[in-house]
């Protein structure tokens, strides 16, 4: 579903953000992407979603090249970024139509899925009030929404949990479960090894731009637990 | 104090490092037309605020020469600050400050310094023309400049302080019902023809006055405060002087105590549970032109700075349609041989094309909503840029508000005027077909310089609605387009030659045509590379 070959990308400045960095997620899967801060995990996803240029490698999501089709990459793509910064002035209703209409979900469609969306991580109250009013938790959760709205094949998530009550997150966990069941993918952050070890069918460890260890999570970490692994890799690849 | 010092320093470091960025050259030109724009303002006020007084103190009314420089430096703060009560007194960084150990007060003279300076500056610059001719030409002592110039630190508190009462008032009404955005829309706008209104006539005004010293003194007494003040400057009054640090210092204090009010926000609970979800659809370009408009009419800062010309070019339009094109004063004034000339029968058909797209093309030249459309997005431009949205049709989104917002009225304007001065449909087609292409392409110039200055780390709206580089310079380069495309219309209508007419509006239509198709071809090559390079 999403491919990435040998893609490298270095700020102006000569900082390199990611440096030849391959990974593979395929349908089904639920992929976690994990780092110290600054390691290149949000340059990863932003080169994924068409945020940022890269100079070097291919990303393809379901077989589509996001620099040489990017509308349609993106027309089967949602993202989720770490800080949901969404249009103030808008009440949450407005921007989900917005999203709704820019990938033609239709009236009937949109209505049935904002209402159960909206009712599991209870915010359907909230949808008439301005964004401006909302809690940092229930942007996030709007953006999840958004998001989910027009069934995507493919979904980008930078640390979802952020914010999120418990109940949300359990919400969300289950949301994201049932999204990969149906034979879609998602690929997300994540600074929570715990929900990683425990919703990940595959795991890649970024560190300093590259990428130190992936595969399934067996592969990974063996008999140990996620965060001794992560903190020995890391350790390692010093 | 010392945290204070820290806060202004930082303001001051940021406001710097917005000049120092990448290609610098163009930020340092942006800075000289600021600049330039800056004393043009200030030349003018002291001009005007001058020759009034020099009018007066011929007429022995040296007192009154104070009051009237006092009340128009009072008039031009308080629309500044009209204008500056309309947007919300917290920036993106003041909950970060208000968690810091630095005491509220700071936090609040730091937010209130720049309104402050720049009521001083135009009390100043009101002013200071004002004293030196009273002194010079009137006679009097320099204790009266050295009075006057410390009181002209303490007024604009008071302006300060209406202002800010209305933007709590505003913040109220915004909250708690539909109709703040009308409320503080409305009312800027009035303040803003007060402005109009009074100070282009204030010399005239002067000129007309033909009273005692003594009649003067009941005139000003009609508004006590503002007597007060002069009296203090002009006399040295030791009442009227402790009147004045009253009538200033206190509004001063409650001027901070309503900002720091205003920093902790007020919460109205509205409850929109019961209210029913629309679902209703539109098509992706539709949704996000929707957007757009939702933007623009959700920002009380955005609607003041570009449809004010609008609504006055609609205004003056209706004026003159009702009132019949024979009637304006300054086309009666209008003589051949020394006699009134009959404008009707005088300019016939496409004269009237290039009078009235004189007169619109100044209006078009001073309505674009595209300057800060880009740099408002912000930090949310990841919104568009994640989204299956083609980049060009964000641009033109954002060319389609301003075309949307001001065509309508323009043309329907152009017909009216067209019909008042029974121009006929050539000329009537003419008009509309050379104001659009206008109009277009000041807004195409509004959305490139809004490209190459974008600015997306902005903390607060009204950086870039209002003093953002690209607002700047489009402000400058469409003046200077209405001035180069209105010499043509002139000089067509002087000449009065209907090959004439034909040839330079003809002309100017084929060239704007030309301008626009250029402006496009940057727009999409250009302005598309800079869009997708931008993150917020």
């Amino acid at each position: 579903m999403l491919k990435i070959e040998h893609l490298t990308k270095t700020y102006p400045g000569g900082k390199v953000g990611v440096a030849d960095l391959s990974l593979e997620v395929k349908a089904g899967e639920i992929y976690g992407f994990i780092g110290h801060n600054g390691a290149g995990k949000t340059t990863t996803i932003k080169a994924v979603v068409g945020l940022h240029k890269f100079e070097k490698g291919s990303i393809t999501i379901d077989g589509i090249s996001v620099t040489e089709d990017p509308l349609k990459a993106k027309s089967i793509t949602a993202y989720i970024p770490d800080n949901p910064e969404l249009y103030d002035n808008l009440s949450g209703m407005q921007f989900l139509n917005f999203v709704a209409d820019v990938f033609r979900v239709p009236k009937n469609e949109r209505k049935a899925r904002i209402e159960a969306w909206a009712g599991d991580l209870e915010i359907l109250n909230a949808l008439n009030n301005q964004v401006a009013s909302y809690s940092h938790g229930m942007k996030q959760k709007l953006a999840i929404i958004a998001a989910f709205l027009h069934e995507p094949k493919l979904l980008i998530m930078d640390e979802p949990f952020v914010g999120l009550d418990p109940k949300a997150a359990f919400s969300v966990k289950k949301m994201m479960r049932e999204f990969c069941d149906k034979g879609n993918a998602i690929f997300f952050s994540t600074h929570v090894l715990e929900v990683a070890e425990k919703l990940c069918d595959k795991i890649a460890i970024i560190k300093d731009g590259k990428l130190i260890a992936s595969g399934t999570m067996e592969e990974v970490k063996g008999d140990a637990s996620l965060e001794e692994v992560f903190l020995e890799v890391t350790e390692e690849a010093k | 104090m010392r945290t204070l010092f820290i806060l202004l320093r930082t303001e001051f470091i940021a406001l710097v490092n917005s000049f120092n960025k990448k290609g610098k050259t163009p930020f340092i030109l942006a800075a000289i037309g600021l600049g330039l724009l800056g004393m043009f303002m200030i030349g003018m006020f002291a001009i005007i605020g001058g020759s009034t007084a020099f009018i007066l103190v011929e007429k022995g009314l040296e007192e009154f020469a104070i009051y009237l420089s006092l009340s128009l430096s009072m008039i031009i703060a308080l629309m500044f600050g009209v204008m500056n009560s309309t947007r919300d007194a917290r920036s993106n960084d003041t909950d970060m400050l208000l968690a810091m150990p630095i005491p509220k007060a700071a936090i609040v003279v730091s937010k209130l310094l720049g309104m402050y300076l720049l009521d001083v500056l135009c009390a100043l610059v009101m002013l200071v023309p004002s004293y030196l001719i009273v002194c010079l030409v009137g006679g009097h002592s320099f204790a009266l400049f050295a009075r006057g110039m410390v009181i002209a630190f303490l007024i604009p508190a008071l302006p300060l302080f209406i202002s800010l009462l209305i933007s709590a008032a505003i913040g109220f009404l915004r909250k708690a019902t539909k109709f703040g955005q009308i409320v503080a829309m409305f009312l800027s706008m009035g303040v803003m023809l007060l402005y109009m209104v009074v100070v282009p006539n204030i010399s005239s005004y002067a000129e007309s006055m033909n009273i005692t010293a003594a009649e003067s003194v009941t005139k000003m007494k009609q508004i006590l405060p503002f007597y007060w003040i002069t009296e203090a400057i002009y006399s040295g009054d030791l009442l009227c002087m402790l009147l004045t640090l009253a009538i200033t210092l206190i509004p001063m204090v409650l001027a901070v105590y309503i900002h720091a009010r205003g920093l902790n926000g007020v919460d109205f609970h509205v409850d929109n549970s019961k209210k029913a979800r629309s679902y209703k659809t539109a098509s992706p370009r539709q949704a996000v032109i929707k957007m757009e408009f939702r933007r623009y009419f959700s920002s009380m800062n955005y609607i003041m700075n570009t449809l004010f010309g609008t609504i006055l070019l609609l205004a003056i339009s209706g004026f003159i349609a009702v009132k019949g094109v024979g009637n304006i004063d300054i086309l009666e004034e209008i003589t051949v041989n020394g006699e009134k000339m009959d404008v009707i029968s005088h300019f016939t058909g496409l004269a009237w094309a290039a009078i009235w797209g004189l007169f619109i093309n100044f209006f078009a030249s001073i309505t674009y909503t595209t300057p800060p459309s880009v740099s408002l997005e912000g930090k949310r431009i990841w919104l568009n840029k994640s989204l299956p949205i083609s980049t060009r049709d964000i641009l033109m989104s954002k060319l389609a508000v301003s075309v949307m917002i001001f065509q309508p009225i323009s043309i329907l304007c152009c017909i009216a005027l067209s019909i008042a001065a029974r121009s006929g449909f050539l000329s009537c087609l003419v008009l509309i077909l050379l104001t659009s292409l206008f109009h277009l392409f000041c807004s195409m110039v509004g959305l490139i310089f809004g490209l190459i200055f974008v600015r997306l780390d902005w903390t607060n709206e009204a950086q870039v609605i209002k003093s953002g580089m690209a607002l700047v310079l489009t402000m400058v380069v469409n003046m200077i387009l209405a001035l180069v495309f209105g010499i043509g219309l002139v000089v067509s209508v002087i000449i009065g030659k209907d090959p004439v007419y034909f040839a330079v509006l003809g002309g100017e239509i084929v060239l704007l045509l030309g301008l626009c198709a250029g402006a496009y071809a940057i727009i999409t090559h250009y302005g598309v590379r800079k869009y997708e390079s931008l993150n917020g």
